[in-house]
């Protein structure tokens, strides 16, 4: 074949030109020590790593969730740890105190000794971990025992008085700060109206003073408003009449509540106007008659009262006005508790009701995060499943560590011996729950090894497919650059050969 | 002394044409030129034939038709690959995942936020992590998308510019042509003019692929491999570009379709197929994303002041066009409404024969995936363009307390949104408790929707004393929304639930309808949506708005089952529709494909990395034949300087013999003057 110099020089062109290219993919593979630096570089090896990538991330992922999961779950053990020690404590009190040979100031201290347990399980309760209760359920914001939540209702009836057949329901919203049980007792024996009681705020350790029920009807301490009269204004040219309904009027002081109406006939589809209000010491709004009012039908106006109409005319700017006055109150002991008495038997001096302003403020709900791929792991334990559920007075440890410490402080040694039963259920529910989450951290750490060999797999995998092999990848560099020096000094040699150098 | 005399001038041409082809020996596309040189006419002398000496007779070219015509197919050839490498080097970049900071990176890092929030619902700036993820999210797929239509662009730009370049090389071709002619009306070869002409040409075949064949006077007639004429004799016809669109000869008429090979041909199939098919594939990846993440979110998710009904992502319209099956009536169909459900749809719509607004006209349809079916009418009078609304409901869902034999299904076109009613057997015969039989026994349901804001009753009568119900009997409930009964028996405290959701709507335009003639619209149509990709307005800084719970319990901070639920997605094979676009987006097919997310961008970048890895590889071996060709062809047409040096020696000789020739003649002159 003929080869003329353009051949020559394109083709030296080409050479070194091919040379240089793999030079460069060499440098470049050894500078990012990768074998891929593009997908077209190994289309098919990029899938695999993108998606190695993925469930490495994934792995890293489940590492953190399983950190968290682990330390929760061991702070729920340490304060389950707690709690067993306590119930320990607690039933070594009563196997003493349910023995006769302690008396009532013995028995006085260990009530006091009670409390300070029942504290004690409260703040237990309350454990947080980055802010948030573990054993609020769901409710992870809401401190599981609160003592600003709504009020433990009171114990329904008085211990061994059977005299008295009727109960006491506690109300209210608790304002204070602190944990308390308000203990409500029986000073001067009585029906409800006659007898006189006294309250004390710390379970029993100090008194209020003696103090009389300020009435004698039934039902008494509920705030009920009861509405003295309905009246028209001066004036008044309707032929509809108002009447006024409702009895839950929660104010201390009377009130007054003025109403404007506006002119309209209260007969028919086209009956539609509004009332306006005003309302004595503040407050004001408006209520709507509907098309199509029947007369009669009472129409809200604020929570407690409603107004219903005659058939007949209203006339634009005719007031009526409605008196509302507390028909009848009990002091709270404080605080925003109230306590009311139905009236049925009689009470006797002695007699004890107790309000627990602790309260579960949580939910059953459970927790659950991932572990794994589709392998969740139940994080909380939720506070009834530990402390008990409220109003179950067979289960709740605080209940029966109030009735506990109520009957030490009666000097109750049967009471005391009946709260010893409840104890043992209780610390056998200790157990079962210490041995829930030691199965849950167990299963985490399993579930972590898994995560680890998986990671490593992985990592293999994905090395095999990206990572550059230096020792082959330098060994071919060191090759290729000879190759690249040789072709560079054959073309200078080629070059130079002409045939000008033997002519002249 | 004759014979020397022309031995002289024919070397001293030799000479030059030597000297020529030295000088050309580096001019691309220069064919060797060589002095033909012939022995003059022979005189008999006295009986003996004698030589008159040389004679030039003409300068050939050393020109290979047979290599210089493959050559500049290969060129076109090689010219694609390449460009077509150089493009998908630029778009495999936007797919380039190595160094980790790619969608598939975002993506799951998206999904680990949603497991993040889901380890601590409540917390603020796990919530605040999550938006700024997304964020990231939905701007790295918007970038994404819009490099790939900024790549697409170009192409028109790079086309304006290959076209009017292809015009001026074609104009100077018909140029050469005029020249060529006419400096060979003499006879003799325009051999430097041919070799300028078949640059331009080789120049042209690298934008396209091209064919030319020499009429007799030596002009070239080019044109497109499939027939478009570029140059003939001294015309030529340019192409111009409107749009999307290329012109021949200032034609409307759109023959971008007909213009294949070199880098044209690549440009326009990269614009047509490749760039849109990557498109439609990443918006159907976003789709997905943002239709199940909000299924979820918007559905059964709460957030942290126990709101639902929230969107995560922004809204995405996913009801499509309307697709025709056959259809020959003068009316056109429209899609509308704005599908918010659960399910992806596929309605099929079957008409009668009819003017539109002149009758009731009752149009069939019927969905695939839930297999449901029912009519919506064409009112008379109906106003063209007005939306009619079909379906909206989803199948009855019975609850686990269910005893009942009979089967409740729900039909009817729901006006209302998304939202939810539960329906209560009420009374039997009156009684708030026991068992009744449909169409014997008076049975009341009481129905009411999510919030409670809508409720009522639905009475199956016993037949006393008016008409029993009949088994079967759709009964209206609210907005549209029907309720059936099968025969078989109702309990008290029974309960079923049927979702609603925001249905699609159908327009017409005037026209007639011809019975049997379909259509269909889908609700799964998701091109535009990496485009358009974003946090939703109920979220958009508003961490607290995130529908972490299940709970409307706004105190259920902890609740992190909808977290959860999201987070799974991750995991969850998917049906997600993989495009391919050929013929330059003619056809458009498309593969359900059931793989997750992560799973289906993987294979995406696997194959623009499939396409580049066999584009360059293409490229490589082309460059060789070319390569190879070239040689060929140099060595047949190429000059060779020790070639034309020992030429020139040659000639050097000759013209120094023939120096000699002519003194020995003087010599034998003056001898033959010198005799005395």
């Amino acid at each position: 074949m003929r080869i003329v110099n353009q051949t020559l020089y394109r083709n030296i062109n080409m050479n070194i030109a091919t040379i240089t290219e793999q030079l460069k993919n060499l440098n470049e593979q050894i500078a990012t020590s990768r074998r891929s630096n593009r997908p077209s570089d190994d289309p098919v090896g990029v899938t695999h790593a993108l998606n190695i990538r993925e469930v490495l991330s994934q792995i890293k992922q489940y590492g953190t969730n399983i950190n968290l999961g682990e330390s929760w779950l061991r702070m729920t053990d340490s304060a389950l740890q707690r709690v067993q020690e306590l119930t320990i404590r607690v039933k070594t009190i009563a196997t003493q105190m349910s023995t006769g040979t302690y008396n009532a100031g013995e028995r006085k201290n260990a009530a006091l000794e009670v409390q300070n347990i029942i504290e004690q399980l409260v703040q237990i309760g309350n454990t947080k971990l980055q802010g948030r209760y573990i054993f609020s359920g769901h409710k992870d914001r809401t401190q599981a025992y609160r003592e600003s939540l709504t009020v433990h209702p009171a114990e329904a009836s008085p211990i061994n008085n059977p005299a008295y057949t009727g109960s006491a329901t506690s109300s209210g919203t608790y304002t204070g700060l602190y944990s308390k049980k308000y203990v409500v007792e029986i000073t001067t024996g009585g029906a409800v109206g006659v007898a006189r009681y006294k309250v004390s705020e710390d379970g029993g350790l100090t008194w209020g003073p003696d103090d009389a029920f300020t009435t004698s009807v039934a039902g008494s301490g509920v705030y009920a408003g009861a509405i003295s009269a309905v009246s028209e204004g001066a004036g008044w040219g309707g032929t509809s009449s108002p009447s006024a309904s409702g009895n839950e009027y929660e104010g201390i002081e009377p009130a007054q509540y003025v109403f404007t109406v506006p002119t309209v006939t209260l007969d028919g589809a086209n009956a539609q106007a509004t009332v306006t209000w005003v309302k004595t010491g503040g407050g004001s709004g408006s209520f709507f008659i509907p098309a199509n009012y029947t007369p009669g039908d009472a129409l809200p106006v604020e929570e407690g009262l409603t107004v219903s109409f005659s058939a007949g005319d209203l006339v634009g700017g005719d007031t009526f006005t409605v008196d509302l006055s507390p028909q009848s109150r009990e002091e709270p002991p404080n605080q925003g508790v109230r306590i009311a008495f139905s009236d049925a038997g009689t009470l006797t001096a002695g007699d004890r009701f107790t309000i627990e302003v602790s309260r579960y403020g949580g939910n059953q709900d459970t927790i659950r995060i991932n572990v794994g791929q589709s392998a969740q792991i139940e994080l909380n334990i939720s506070g009834d499943r530990v402390f008990g559920s409220a109003g179950d007075t067979e289960n709740n440890f605080f209940d029966i560590l109030a009735k506990l410490k109520h009957a030490l402080e009666k000097n109750d040694q049967a009471g005391v011996q009946a709260c010893l039963e409840n104890l043992n259920t209780i610390q056998v529910r200790h157990t079962g729950n210490m041995a829930d989450i030691g199965s849950r951290l167990n299963r985490l750490e399993v579930s972590r090894n898994i995560l680890s060999d998986a990671d490593a797999n992985n990592l293999t995998r994905l090395s095999g497919i990206e990572d550059l092999d230096l020792t082959k990848a330098l060994t071919e560099l060191n090759s290729k650059q000879i190759v690249f020096q040789a072709a560079l000094y054959s073309t200078m040699q080629v070059t130079r050969a002409t045939i000008l150098d033997y002519v002249r | 002394m004759n014979i020397a005399r022309g031995a002289f001038f024919a070397h001293q041409k030799a000479l030059d044409v030597s000297a020529h082809n030295i000088a050309n020996v580096n001019t691309p596309g220069y064919t060797r030129q060589t002095l033909a040189l012939t022995s003059a006419d022979v005189t008999t002398v006295s009986r003996m034939k004698l030589g008159y000496g040389v004679i030039a007779d003409s300068v050939q070219q050393a020109f290979d038709l047979y290599t210089t015509r493959r050559l500049f197919e290969r060129t076109s050839t090689l010219s694609g690959y390449e460009t077509e490498r150089a493009i998908l080097d630029s778009v495999q970049a936007l797919f380039n995942e190595t160094t980790g900071n790619g969608l598939n990176k975002v993506l799951t890092d998206f999904w680990d936020s949603w497991q993040n929030l889901a380890n601590n619902p409540g917390g603020m700036p796990e919530r605040t992590d999550l938006l700024e993820k997304t964020k990231t999210l939905c701007q790295k797929f918007r970038w994404i998308r819009n490099d790939l239509s900024r790549i697409q662009e170009d192409m028109n730009i790079n086309l304006r510019s290959a076209l009017s370049e292809i015009n001026n090389l074609a104009e100077q071709i018909a140029k050469m042509n005029e020249r060529i002619i006419e400096s060979e009306a003499c006879g003799t070869k325009a051999n430097d003019l041919r070799d300028q002409r078949n640059n331009l040409v080789e120049k042209l075949s690298q934008y396209l692929d091209i064919t030319y064949l020499e009429d007799r006077s030596g002009a070239y007639t080019v044109m497109t491999k499939t027939g478009i004429p570029l140059v003939e004799t001294k015309y030529f016809f340019p192409l111009s570009q409107q749009g999307d669109q290329i012109y021949w000869n200032g034609i409307a008429n759109d023959l971008s379709d007909r213009l294949i090979g070199g880098k044209i041909g690549a440009w326009l199939d990269m614009r047509d197929s490749l760039l849109p098919q990557l498109m439609a594939n990443l918006d159907e990846l976003a789709g997905k994303l943002i239709r199940e993440v909000n299924i979820l979110h918007y559905n059964d998710g709460y957030n942290l002041d126990g709101e639902t009904h929230k969107y995560f992502f922004n809204h995405f319209n996913t009801v499509g066009d309307v697709q025709y099956g056959n259809w020959s009536g003068s009316a056109q169909a429209a899609s509308g409404g704005d599908y918010t459900g659960r399910l992806e749809k596929q309605y099929t719509f079957t008409v009668p024969t009819g003017t539109i607004g002149a009758t009731d006209l009752t149009v069939g349809w019927i969905e695939a995936t839930t297999g449901r079916s029912g009519t919506i009418t064409i009112p008379a009078g109906y106003l063209e363009g007005t939306g009619i609304r079909v379906d909206g409901v989803n199948a009855v869902v019975k609850s686990g307390s269910w005893t009942g034999t009979s089967q409740a299904t729900s039909s009817g076109n729901y006006t209302g949104g998304n939202d939810r009613y539960t329906f209560t057997v009420q009374s039997v015969n009156g009684a708030g408790s026991g068992t009744g039989i449909v169409g014997t026994d008076e049975i009341v349901v009481h129905w009411k929707n999510f919030d409670g804001s809508r409720s009522g009753t639905i009475q199956l009568a016993d037949g006393v004393p008016g008409p029993a119900y009949a088994a079967g009997t759709t009964v209206p409930v609210d907005l549209g929304l029907q309720i059936a009964f099968s025969s078989g028996t109702l309990k008290v405290g029974d309960q079923f639930t049927v979702e609603t959701e925001k249905g699609i709507e159908v327009s017409f335009s005037a026209g007639t309808l011809l019975s049997g003639n379909t259509f269909s619209i889908s609700t799964a149509d998701y091109s535009g949506a990496a485009r358009s990709i974003a946090l939703s307005p109920d979220v958009e800084g508003r961490p607290r708005s995130i529908a972490a719970s299940t709970s409307p319990n706004a105190a259920e901070t902890g609740n992190n089952s909808n977290a959860l639920a999201i987070a799974a997605l991750q995991d969850i094979a998917m049906t997600v529709k993989k495009w391919t676009y050929s013929e330059r987006g003619n056809s458009r097919q498309s593969v359900d494909q059931t793989q997750t997310l992560v799973e289906y961008y993987s294979i995406m970048v696997g194959d623009v990395g499939v396409l580049a890895s066999q584009a360059a590889d293409n490229q490589k071996f082309q460059q060789t034949i070319v390569n190879q060709l070239n040689e060929l062809r140099d060595s047949y047409s190429g000059v060779s300087l020790d070639e034309e040096i020992i030429n020139i020696m040659k000639s050097q000789y000759a013209f120094q013999a023939a120096a000699k020739l002519i003194r020995t003649s003087d010599e034998l002159f003056e001898t033959v003057l010198g005799l005395r």
